[in-house]
């Protein structure tokens, strides 16, 4: 797992002091695209081999890595937002994302989502006759799943502006 | 007959996770890979070693120097050391330093592996490296 940033108590005390907020629709693509589109599935597929206490084979580990690559369209789209660049639609023209939120974003989600493409990356290229990810590497990729989940329900806890209905 | 030579391939990370798995991805691949978690080893281990590529990760919070540093120092030792460096969209000013300091190249994470493998070969080309 990524070790949590020295100074990321500071970052959300200044978020706290300084009011910063996410504005709704830019949650609604982080969540639902970034978390629940392609973090969920990989968090699906580890527990389900977990509980089974079966290596993960080659086609769920590839399903891993397809959302590992979109999480990083996700990201690239996500930190250029108010930089006008190509954007989501509907975030388009809203407001920029605030440097200490791009920070702990890229941290957390960039690393962790690099860790887990070279956990799977090391377990299919391993020199075995059979591509498959070992029960010991799925936990290190769950606990890096879970590692993302938990600080995007704490962002999103300390900075969402209004959560709608 | 000697051994056959290896390339040597350095990562700076102060993640030692992403160390751990690139030096063992890297090795199977035929190479001899050296992990240092902060810029100042990476400046010694590149003295002493002096690897063909280093692979330095920009945004360093447990290394008392950056990135970008631990490439300016490398560079004062040899001009032609070819340094990958692994950052962040958002590192925008730092890439541009990088750059001016003659990096080699820059990798956004999270990359995959298929960017990182075409970093290094074309590192490996610019070498004129023929092994591996």
């Amino acid at each position: 797992m990524i070790m949590p940033l020295p100074y990321e108590s500071e970052l959300y005390e200044q978020i706290k002091k300084q009011k910063i907020m996410i504005s709704w629709d830019i949650w609604e693509t982080l969540l639902y695209k970034c978390l629940g589109d392609y973090i969920v599935p990989i968090y699906l597929i580890c527990r389900y081999y977990l509980c089974q206490n079966m290596p993960i084979p080659e086609s769920e580990a590839r399903k891993i890595l397809s959302c590992t690559s979109n999480i990083k369209g996700i990201v690239n789209e996500v930190i250029r937002i108010g930089e006008g660049d190509k954007l989501f639609p509907e975030v388009k023209n809203r407001i920029t994302l605030h440097p200490l939120i791009k920070e702990l974003f890229t941290y957390y989600v960039g690393n962790t989502i690099y860790l887990i493409n070279l956990i799977v990356e090391h377990s299919l290229t391993e020199s075995t006759s059979v591509k498959q990810i070992s029960v010991e590497m799925t936990k290190e990729i769950l606990d890096n799943a879970q590692q993302v989940r938990h600080f995007l329900y704490k962002l999103l806890k300390e900075t969402a502006s209004t959560i709608p209905n | 007959m000697g051994e056959p030579k290896k390339l040597k391939l350095m990562v700076v990370d102060d993640e030692p996770g992403i160390v751990d798995f690139v030096k063992k991805i890297y090795s199977r691949k035929g190479f001899i890979t050296l992990g240092v978690s902060d810029g100042q080893s990476a400046v010694e281990v590149f003295k002493l070693e002096r690897p063909h590529i280093s692979l330095i990760d920009i945004h360093m919070p447990f290394s008392a120097i950056d990135g970008v540093e631990t490439l300016r120092r490398i560079k004062e030792i040899d001009d032609n050391a070819l340094c990958i460096m692994v950052t962040r969209v958002s590192d925008k000013d730092k890439i541009e330093s990088a750059r001016q300091l003659k990096a080699f190249a820059y990798l956004l994470k999270p990359m995959n592996l298929e960017e990182l493998d075409s970093a290094i070969t074309l590192a490996k080309t610019a070498a004129g490296w023929e092994g591996n």
